[in-house]
């Protein structure tokens, strides 16, 4: 007790104390006070009483007893029992002196000890105060003298024996002398050490304790708060990417660091208040522990507050009981800083607000140039106030791409497993993406700043399967510009699918088809366009709710309008569309407005699978390399998954092959005649079932075009004459705009080549036709879900990634899946629950491949000899005997050469397939890793 | 293997629990000693699930279970996919009964509410679907009216449960469990804990290869070297008709290859009797991985061979 009191003297300054010292005299009042009580209490204590009371009631005879029993002791008791009573307590002894004594003495002296702590304090500071003052309580307890006295006398009996025989609990029960070491002792334990205990006690023993001047443990005292502070503070700024401004004049005070006491001063000056109120509560208040609590509270509130002075907080600084509160705040402050600079600091706000009313302005004047519409004016007005407001959702998102933007820094490559597995050397993509970085870092700036208005968009707009294309987005810092632009893009590729389609001359019907949908459809299924691609629906929808690019509303009401109906008049336009989307590029580089224009590329239409045919839909499914589905509605889902799943994010996949790449497509284009070029993101997918789709994203990859057609539709029928150009003129226009749309490109490049990669060589890579046949499809509906997300490691193996994505989910186990999968997984399956039955029904379903392999691993499991070693048993046996089948064991036995031997030669076995051998003949089956990521020791 | 492999276990069950207080309340575990696990929900021994720990409820019933589980992974595995029917992919989609309608906070699929009749069904689907198909499984019913519920399902039901699969009721009150003795314990409490029931089976055993009787393959005819590959003996009493065991299985699948990799019963091809796969590798496994079962076994035999005999007598 005592040592916690200086301390809490110390940590409290001047200040505190003056206000204290006031409390002196009110201090000394309560002394006697309590005395008062004590022998109330124990009067009170009627049952305690009997336990001693044969010895206790005649309290003369006892004193002789006690008298002859021990000289010292009587006269101690007398006089001092009272004294003794209020010494025992000690900080450390009491427990000890509580236990051993009588109950009626345990609480009467606790009682004792909080109120008279105090005077414990004048005690050690004039012992003959002390002295002064039992005497007087027992004469004040004359009434019952007896019960106090015998009480304390057990304790001084005890203490006594103590010192004798020296043996027993030394500290707790001393006498006088004694007490006065252990209290000493106890003060400098306090100095040092107990700070937990400085809490529990008031101010008022701070006064006390100032005249014995323990100034040293003061500094201390201060020194530890200001620390923990200091460090709180600091974490808080590193932690925040924008760091707050108020941190940073918080972290320059705390630097000004010697001025501590300046701080304490300050602290106490705007917390002057309470101190008066302290005073005041310990002057009048009776009970002194409600009293201290306060106190407590305003001193432990006094450090937090510090840090928080600066600017920011001053309501939460005000109330100083919330300090226990602040503490917590102090721990998730430190997990929310990034946040909340972003939605604190005004500046950001007004430099965004800044640009994205340049923007508006731009818009605007880009629409009355336009001469679009007079509405327009007004709706970009509208769209401005919706902006603001926006923004801070904006800003909520900045931070984790920044974040995402250190992480993209990282050596990742982007692509899909197969992708990645087909091209062996992850320098290559590596490569490729430094050299679109160089490429685009240049232009990247106005993108970046672009960036989060769109992806505002995304947040608003998207709401369901939208929020996953908006996490997607925020994966790569850069990606949330270029995903951007894919969605604008994704628009155009459809269309130019559809006239690259006629370009060809494969079908004439299905250009037609592709082209004539698109404008019909374009009022009626805004619906579907909404729920494709938010932005585009953001656009079209509700003007006023677009916030940012009042050129976006402008340029799709021009598409509306006019331009789709020009697209089937692309052709003509052809000729004289290129050259104008390289000026447009240029005034859009010089005018940093790119990212209106971005979004513009028409709005794919988005067919309409409910109205298909079943042989439609099938037709569709197999397109997009999917295994036949019986439901019809699964289908429909399944199918338009895959088709929103190429247009918003696959965009931008298309630009990394761009040359080279684009002229197999071109090849390719010809051969498949899909209406529908939905490929993007799937591209895996259909490389699997039927690579048509690929090149049409390939031609269309280049989303420069989108811009290029915002901008041509902001002149209307030019964007549709762009698109009519096939696959060769599109690349050149592309050739001639990548430069200016460096920012995007890179990462659509990256995406392509992974997709491409894949389509290029899936069935040539490592499995075995009918393996690869299995699994692609079951490899297929994951990636769908990860489309964009997925991020795996250049050093990663690519097998393992694809084993552990065809295997079923509860594959996580796979001792070489990476980790990452599973966390792309995580976040697939939240965006995955509309088309998860349709997915799980094809995986469900072997196919005929699946089943011939099955077949081959039956005959080379049955096949295998037998073990001689019966506590080494084969596989056959193992399975025979029931026992859990480790599905990696079994497969790298399979792929050890025993499938070979078997007649297999199409390669290896994956684990997916092996696990779902296993589950289809009864064999209990498992992972070698358990959920716990450790490997299994024991079934 | 790295992994230690230990013999089939005597006992492994998933089973429904049932409160007594409320028929809706319903809960599904494993394991492999049904009596003390009931104790241990209705809180007379300690480790009861704390979702059955709610005084109100008890006491609990366990109103059905399936047995013979070779493995504890296999009951594991099991009892997840029936408590988790909407999510294992044990089920295909085709044939998926329940099916989560709400997310947790976490983005999870929540798990629909259980119901006897979801329960059942879902047991009914799990025990005809390719991954648990083959298993060695029975079926126990101990509450009339969960049966009642059961064959009406079954009846029900397009899907057809294979017809080897056992179905067993015992509908006898368990409070005759505590009668003088052990003896004609009914419901749970019947199910046997130990290997006491192939005791006999696994001494044949013991004794045929301990005295290098084995002689040829009952299959192939080859000639069994001592100690040398798996072997396995017929369990009909009294024949000692012995195998390989990729010998047993092929005859047990019959001559035609199949796809199926795991006999389910067949006929000795001495004795003539019907030879249940997963008793023979039972046996099989105590032999060649639980010596310390058997010793255990076959100490507990001679302690209560009178018993025994008594109780078959």
């Amino acid at each position: 007790m005592f040592s916690s009191s200086p301390a809490a003297m110390g940590r409290d300054d001047s200040p505190l104390v003056i206000s204290s010292s006031p409390e002196f005299p009110s201090l000394c009042d309560l002394v006697p006070k309590r005395q008062k009580q004590s022998p109330l209490r124990s009067g009170s204590n009627a049952a305690p009483i009997p336990a001693e009371a044969p010895r206790a009631f005649t309290s003369a005879a006892q004193k002789e007893e006690e008298e002859d029993r021990i000289g010292r002791d009587d006269p101690i008791d007398d006089a001092n029992a009272p004294v003794t009573i209020e010494l025992s307590p000690d900080p450390a002894p009491r427990t000890k002196s509580s236990r051993s004594r009588a109950k009626k003495a345990q609480e009467s002296r606790p009682r004792k000890e909080a109120c008279q702590v105090p005077t414990r304090n004048l005690e050690d500071s004039l012992p003959d105060a002390l002295d002064d003052a039992p005497p007087l309580a027992t004469s004040e307890d004359a009434a019952a003298p007896k019960k106090r006295g015998r009480k304390p006398a057990d304790p001084a009996t005890a203490q006594t024996t103590l010192p004798k025989g020296k043996v027993t609990k030394p500290g707790a029960k001393v006498q006088a002398t004694r007490k006065k070491r252990s209290e000493t002792v106890s003060r400098h334990f306090a100095k040092k050490g107990s700070e937990s205990k400085d809490t529990s006690k008031p101010a008022t023993k701070h006064v006390d304790d100032e005249p014995i001047g323990l100034e040293p443990a003061m500094k201390r005292r201060l020194d530890w708060t200001p620390i923990k502070n200091s460090t709180t503070v600091a974490v808080i700024s590193d932690s925040s990417m924008l760091q707050d401004t108020s941190a940073l004049t918080d972290s320059p005070a705390w630097s000004a660091g010697s001025p501590k006491q300046d701080i304490f001063k300050k602290l106490h000056d705007t917390f002057g208040r309470k101190s008066d109120d302290d005073s005041a509560n310990t002057s009048g208040g009776s009970d002194v522990l409600g009293k201290r609590k306060h106190i407590q509270m305003f001193v432990t509130s006094a450090p937090p507050p510090v840090p928080s002075e600066p600017a920011p907080q001053p309501l939460e600084k005000s109330p100083p009981k919330k300090a226990p509160k602040k503490k917590p705040r102090t721990i998730t402050e430190l997990a929310t800083a990034a946040y909340r600079p972003e939605e604190l600091i005004p500046k950001n706000q007004g430099s965004l607000l800044g640009f994205v009313a340049v923007v508006n302005d731009k818009g605007e004047e880009t629409q009355l140039a336009e001469g679009s519409k007079t509405k327009a004016p007004k709706k970009s007005t509208k769209a401005t106030t919706s902006k603001k407001k926006a923004e801070p959702q904006k800003q909520i998102l900045l931070s984790p791409a920044s974040a995402l933007r250190q992480v993209s820094r990282q050596d990742f490559v982007f692509g899909t497993s197969s992708q990645l597995a087909k091209e062996d050397d992850p320098d290559l993509l590596r490569a490729l993406h430094e050299a679109m970085k160089v490429s685009n870092q240049a232009d990247s700036d106005p993108f970046a700043s672009s960036s989060p208005i769109r992806s505002e968009f995304v947040v608003r707009r998207k709401t369901e399967s939208q929020l996953w294309a908006a996490g997607a987005r925020d994966e790569d810092g850069e990606l949330l510009s270029l995903e951007v632009l894919d969605l604008t893009g994704s628009s155009p590729i459809t269309q130019d699918l559809g006239l690259s389609q006629k370009f060809l001359a494969s079908s004439p019907p299905l250009p037609s088809q592709s082209c004539a949908p698109s404008p019909k459809q374009s009022a009626a299924e805004a619906d579907d366009l909404d729920d494709e691609v938010p932005n585009l629906l953001g656009l079209t929808d509700s003007p006023p709710l677009a916030n940012p690019a009042t050129s976006f509303l402008s340029a799709q009401r021009a598409i509306a309008a006019s331009p789709r109906p020009a697209e089937n008049h692309l052709s003509e336009w052809d000729d004289y569309m290129p050259p104008s989307n390289q000026e447009h590029h240029e005034l859009l580089m010089s005018q940093a407005k790119p990212p209106p224009p971005i979004p513009k590329p028409q709005p794919p239409p988005r067919p309409r699978y409910e109205l298909y045919t079943d042989a439609q839909l099938t037709r569709d499914v197999a397109k997009y390399g999917f295994k036949p589905v019986k439901k019809r509605t699964a289908m429909i889902a399944l199918v338009d998954q895959c088709w929103a799943s190429r247009n918003q994010p696959g965009l931008s996949t298309q630009l990394a092959m761009s040359t080279s790449t684009k002229v197999h497509v071109a090849s390719k284009s010809t051969a498949t005649g899909s209406p529908r070029g939905r490929p993007r993101k799937n591209s895996l997918e259909a490389a699997w079932g039927s690579q048509g789709p690929d090149p049409l994203t390939t031609d269309y990859n280049s989303l420069k075009i989108p811009e290029l057609k915002k901008l041509l539709q902001e002149r209307g029928l030019k964007v549709s004459g762009n698109k009519p150009d096939l696959l060769a003129r599109l690349q050149e226009h592309d050739k001639g705009q990548e430069p200016p749309a460096p920012t995007k490109s890179p990462r659509s490049r990256s995406r392509k080549d992974g997709a491409k990669s894949p389509v290029k060589s899936p069935k040539k890579a490592k499995s075995p036709s009918p393996k690869r046949a299995t699994s692609p499809w079951r490899a297929s509906t994951p990636r769908r879900r990860n489309s964009l997300i997925e991020i795996q490691d250049s050093d990663m193996d690519l097998d393992s990634d694809l084993e552990s994505r065809i295997s079923s989910p509860a594959s996580r186990s796979s001792s070489r899946g990476s980790r990452c999968k599973f966390r792309s997984r995580s976040p697939m399956d939240l965006s995955m629950t509309e088309n998860e039955e349709a997915d799980i029904s094809l995986i469900a379903d072997p196919t005929t491949q699946q089943i011939s392999l099955f077949g081959f691993i039956t005959k080379a499991v049955t096949s295998a000899p037998p073990a001689k070693d019966p506590s080494d048993p084969s596989w056959y046996e193992k399975m025979l005997m029931y026992d859990p089948i480790i599905i990696e064991d079994l497969t790298e036995w399979l792929n050890s050469g025993e499938l070979g031997r078997v007649g297999f030669d199409d390669g290896e076995v994956d684990v997916g397939d092996v696990k779902k051998w296993c589950e289809s003949k009864s064999v209990c089956c498992l992972w070698k890793v358990t959920n716990n990521k450790r490997e299994r020791k024991r079934f | 293997m790295t992994l230690q492999s230990k013999p089939i276990p005597a006992l492994y069950t998933v089973y429904i629990l049932r409160s007594t207080v409320r028929h809706s309340s319903l809960y599904i575990g494993s394991t492999p000693n049904p009596p003390r696990r009931l104790s241990q929900h209705n809180g007379l021994v300690k480790g009861g699930a704390a979702r059955t720990s709610r005084g109100s409820l008890r006491p609990w019933e366990m109103v059905g279970l399936v047995s013979g589980f070779p493995s504890a992974v296999a009951a594991l595995k099991f009892e997840w996919a029936l408590n988790n029917p909407h999510l294992t992919l044990h089920i295909p989609t085709e044939s998926r009964i329940s099916v989560s309608t709400q997310r947790k906070r976490s983005g999870h699929p929540r798990r629909p509410r259980h119901s006897l009749i979801s329960i059942l069904s879902n047991v009914h689907l799990l025990l005809r679907v390719p991954s648990f198909e083959r298993w060695p499984l029975t079926l126990h019913f101990f509450a009339p009216d969960v049966f009642a519920a059961w064959q009406k399902h079954d009846t029900k039901t397009d899907g057809r449960l294979r017809p080897s699969l056992k179905v067993v009721t015992d509908f006898s009150d368990k409070d005759s469990v505590e009668g003088a003795q052990t003896e004609a314990p009914g419901g749970i409490h019947a199910l046997p804990l130990d290997y006491e029931p192939i005791k006999e089976f696994v001494t044949k055993g013991q004794e045929v290869f301990d005295s290098e009787r084995q002689g040829d393959c009952v299959v192939c005819k080859k000639t069994l070297p001592t100690g040398e590959g798996l072997q396995a003996i017929c369990t009909n009493t009294g024949c000692e008709a012995v195998g390989h065991l990729s010998c047993w299985s092929q005859h047990m699948l019959g001559g035609h290859h199949t796809d199926d990799v795991l006999p389910l019963n067949g006929i000795c091809p001495r004795c003539k009797g019907e030879v249940h796969w997963s008793e023979m590798m039972r046996e099989l496994t105590l032999r060649t991985r639980g010596q310390k079962e058997v010793e255990k076994l076959l100490k507990v035999k001679k302690r209560r061979a009178t018993k025994a005999k008594t109780q078959k007598e």
